[in-house]
């Protein structure tokens, strides 16, 4: 059941603590990859969750499909929370959410052809007899355009190029139906040119299927075109969040300013001057900084609020989350 | 007299179907201070061809010809012992793609990068040791990093160690092969300030090999497009991004999003092509929207004060 505002998935103050090292009678170790994030993912729409490496954005990704268990907050899906649900009840969220992996050429069995790959979703989730099944295969690769069908559908992945191993992917998560899908940066490791289509590619697909991206990357420039709203992480936590073109015509955290500031468009004046770029490393997840995680780096930050007191994630215009004492 | 002339440079290999052509006949010059960027997808023969310069080849070279003249010497007709003295660290140095991940886990970054003042020079441990530091300054890491290993640095001050290491025989000429791919955007956006503050001080000369149009423009003098082993198009920063005249350089430059512009980035329909059996004639002519007739003919990069290897050219149509 969907919720009003077409909320599919509702994370609230989630927290993904991994233990590292315990130890008698020391207190516990944890890396907060995920603290306390809280977000909506509303029904055929793209959320892109940008952030450096070691944010955790790829922890939230993970844990938002169940794949992990969160430590604390909850998640639930059409209204029903799935936060601690024991795997032998997760069938039906396996079937509804997907997943695009990174990298194309780990992510395919080198062993199976393209037909089986495609073939496996539907066979553990006895979907359709072998006829019907393999019809679905049949529109899958039609639907990530490698035609003619019976040419790929007996290749195997090393006889692929990347851009076609990825289509593989975006076929195998498409091919029961999902609602959701998370693509954690699926094409970061095409070239170029392929990478624009791939990501046309997965727009086409949502707009046909009216299926909810979250699109997990870096990249602050292709998550411009092809999502509806941002949530920009930094060490474990999502700092700022609201509809792409607000986002970038007024960012509100100092983090979100300093990460656009840092990307280049090419252009040849860019050799003239030097990049704006902050200073050091995003603090470690075992031991981040208290109050606001961004403090230490942040050219504004005020000694006596934000290295103490916590940010709070608030609503600054309509749609528009900011986590900082200082965003007016 | 330029600081590097490289004229009809070829680097095949040796493969059970054939050779692969991955450098094919490229020639271009360099300036003191100048730095050229080498843009292309993967595969295009971009990091063959750094290795060509260099003289770093696998064991299945097939063919190795062309020029590479360094301050007017040809190099190429040295000995794998007198390029190996006079031209490796001293006259070109070189970050290799991941080398931050062939740091030696085992000795202390200084060590690591003073290595080559041993080797090369015969300086003593104390000589090496203050070189390394400074070499360590110049990338704007502090000092004591010297005496670290390598699993305490962080991925981006690794990069910034190898990139000191490249420096430490003050080489005119660095080779730089995606010295930031993986790194974050802000790391990057650091190690390519540091790398445009070396260039300005002590008159560095880049080549910076890239597949990334946006981060080429932040060092770049001129730029080179690579396309299937060969230079596309060659020409000033300014003549390749304002005014590009090779259609596939076009669709590239169309390919990048743009973070502060309004245009949609389109891709590139098609795929290039194998480079055991290339097509005849333009090896961009299969996946060009422009072509024509002539181009099954092979294009010349030469037309007066544009270079790009283009039929469109000799029309004035581009």
């Amino acid at each position: 059941m969907t919720e009003d505002d077409g909320t599919i998935l509702r994370l609230e103050n989630l927290q993904t603590w991994f233990s590292i090292g315990r130890r008698l009678f020391a207190k516990p170790v944890f890396v907060r990859a995920v603290d306390r994030v809280t977000l909506n993912v509303r029904q055929g729409e793209t959320l892109a969750i940008v952030g450096e490496s070691g944010c955790g954005k790829t922890t939230l990704g993970r844990t938002i499909l169940r794949l992990i268990e969160p430590t604390g907050g909850r998640l639930t899906y059409d209204g029903r929370d799935i936060t601690h649900l024991p795997e032998e009840e997760l069938d039906w969220l396996r079937k509804k959410a997907q997943m695009i992996p990174q990298d194309p050429y780990s992510s395919l069995n080198p062993g199976f052809p393209v037909s089986r790959i495609l073939e496996e979703p539907l066979l553990v989730h006895r979907v359709a007899d072998a006829a019907a099944r393999s019809e679905l295969v049949h529109r899958a690769l039609l639907d990530v355009r490698l035609e003619p069908t019976d040419q790929f559908a007996p290749k195997y992945p090393h006889m692929l190029s990347g851009g076609q191993r990825q289509r593989i992917a975006v076929a195998r998560a498409i091919i029961l139906n999902p609602e959701l899908i998370v693509a954690d940066e699926p094409v970061s490791m095409l070239d170029a040119s392929v990478r624009i289509a791939i990501l046309k590619l997965l727009t086409e697909l949502q707009k046909k299927y009216r299926i909810a991206f979250i699109y997990v990357t870096h990249d602050l420039a292709t998550a411009k075109y092809f999502s509806d709203r941002i949530a920009i992480m930094y060490a474990g936590r999502v700092v700022e969040v609201a509809p792409v073109a607000e986002l970038l015509r007024e960012p509100l955290h100092p983090y979100t300013r300093a990460l656009m500031e840092a990307l280049p468009d090419p252009d040849p004046d860019n050799r003239a001057r030097e990049r704006p770029a902050l200073p050091g490393e995003p603090p470690s997840l075992v031991s981040p900084p208290p109050g606001c995680h961004f403090h230490p780096r942040c050219p504004v930050a005020k000694a006596g609020w934000c290295d103490v007191e916590e940010p709070e994630l608030r609503e600054m215009r309509r749609d528009h989350f900011v986590s900082c004492h200082l965003a007016a | 007299m330029a600081l590097l002339d490289v004229k009809e440079l070829s680097l095949y290999y040796r493969t059970s179907r054939g050779p692969v052509k991955a450098v094919d006949g490229i020639s271009f010059e360099l300036g003191e201070g100048e730095t050229l960027a080498v843009v292309g997808e993967s595969g295009c023969g971009k990091t063959s061809m750094a290795s060509a310069i260099l003289r770093v080849l696998p064991r299945n070279v097939h063919r190795y010809t062309g020029e590479v003249r360094l301050g007017g010497t040809n190099v190429m007709e040295y000995s794998n012992e007198e390029f190996r003295t006079k031209v490796r660290w001293r006259g070109i140095s070189m970050v290799f793609q991941g080398a931050m991940n062939s740091l030696n886990p085992v000795m202390k970054v200084g060590y690591q990068v003073g290595e080559p003042l041993l080797v090369h020079l015969d300086a003593s441990r104390d000589e090496m040791d203050e070189q390394a530091r400074q070499a360590l300054r110049s990338v704007r890491l502090p000092e004591y990093i010297a005496d670290r290993y390598p699993h305490e640095l962080s991925g981006g001050m690794k990069q910034r160690v190898v990139i000191a290491m490249a420096l430490i025989m003050k080489p005119k000429l660095v080779i730089l092969d995606e010295p930031t791919s993986a790194l974050d955007v802000m790391t990057q956006a650091n190690i390519i300030n540091v790398l445009k503050r070396l260039k300005r001080e002590a008159r560095l000369s880049y080549v910076f090999i890239t597949h990334d149009l946006a981060l080429a423009s932040e060092l770049a003098d001129r730029v080179a497009i690579m396309y299937a082993g060969k230079i596309v198009e060659i020409g000033t920063a300014e003549q390749v991004y304002r005014d590009a005249k090779h259609p596939y350089t076009r669709l590239l430059l169309s390919s990048v999003p743009l973070l502060r512009g309004i245009r949609t980035p389109e891709s590139i329909p098609g795929t290039p092509p194998d480079l055991i059996n290339p097509p005849k004639g333009c090896r961009f002519r299969p996946r060009c929207p422009q072509a024509f007739e002539r181009c099954t003919e092979e294009p010349p990069l030469a037309w007066g004060d544009r270079l790009a290897a283009c039929w469109l050219m000799e029309g004035g149509a581009a």
